[in-house]
């Protein structure tokens, strides 16, 4: 499994990145620019993610505007919406229900920080990614 | 608040030091950059760092720190600066207390 963590803030992004590390490659990004060059860059390599975990708040780009510019990277690229990465967003509290319905669709599960191992693997489990 | 660290991270006793190393390194840096961006009458960037110390504070257990910062971030981001300075004043000291129980439990393991 491949994946891509972006997280501004230092101890979460350790965190995250340790956690999945278990799981096979994981690469880093610390905005939602960085995110969406790296996205490019690996379907450029024909070497997709197969799963990002993404802040929504974050300086710069934030998680959701990252997020809809990666699914739209995969709509000009042919990628059907069935097989786009699946994309984990990670937030500090529940997100309000308006932003919540505003990635709904372009997302696959939400977490709420601080991230829980066993919930991580449960998602990623549920996603298809491990068994 | 070890213990309830290693229970998240299903009792990785060494992954819980890796992420109490990055705090301890990191959240200073955090909080000296929140003072700049106060003495900046900066309230978007305030209230983001305090966001990001907050989110530091919860992977490490620290409940005060996290809701400080979360007050921090709240008043920052209503341009309340005289409740954003009032509360400045006991970041530091609380900073002091996952601080203090994170080198009181560096070597703790995940059956103690």
């Amino acid at each position: 499994m491949k994946t891509l963590v972006v997280e501004d803030e230092l101890t979460s992004r350790i965190l995250m990145q340790n956690l999945l590390a278990r799981y096979g490659q994981c690469h880093i990004a610390v905005d939602g620019e960085d995110a969406v060059e790296a996205f490019r860059i690996s379907l450029a390599e024909a070497a997709p993610y197969d799963l990002i975990c993404m802040d929504i708040r974050m300086p710069g780009m934030d998680g959701i505007e990252a997020v809809r510019q990666i699914r739209a990277v995969e709509t000009e690229d042919g990628v059907l919406s069935t097989n786009g990465v699946k994309i984990i967003m990670q937030t500090s509290t529940d997100p309000p229900k308006q932003v919540v319905g505003s990635f709904h669709a372009l997302c696959d599960a939400y977490l709420v920080k601080p991230i829980e191992a066993a919930s991580l693997s449960e998602e990623i489990r549920r996603m298809g990614l491990i068994s | 608040m070890t213990r309830q660290v290693l229970s998240r991270l299903e009792g990785d006793n060494e992954l819980a030091q890796i992420v109490f190393a990055a705090f301890l390194e990191d959240v200073p840096l955090q909080i000296q950059a929140l003072k700049k961006l106060l003495a900046d009458r900066d309230d978007a960037g305030s209230a983001r760092q305090a966001h990001s110390i907050r989110g530091a504070s919860a992977n490490v257990g620290g409940e005060l720190l996290g809701k400080l910062a979360a007050e921090i971030e709240k008043a920052a981001g209503a341009g309340d600066w005289h409740s954003v300075i009032t509360r400045m004043d006991e970041l530091d000291r609380q900073f002091g207390l996952p601080e203090d129980a994170i080198r009181r439990n560096e070597s703790v393991g995940p059956n103690r």
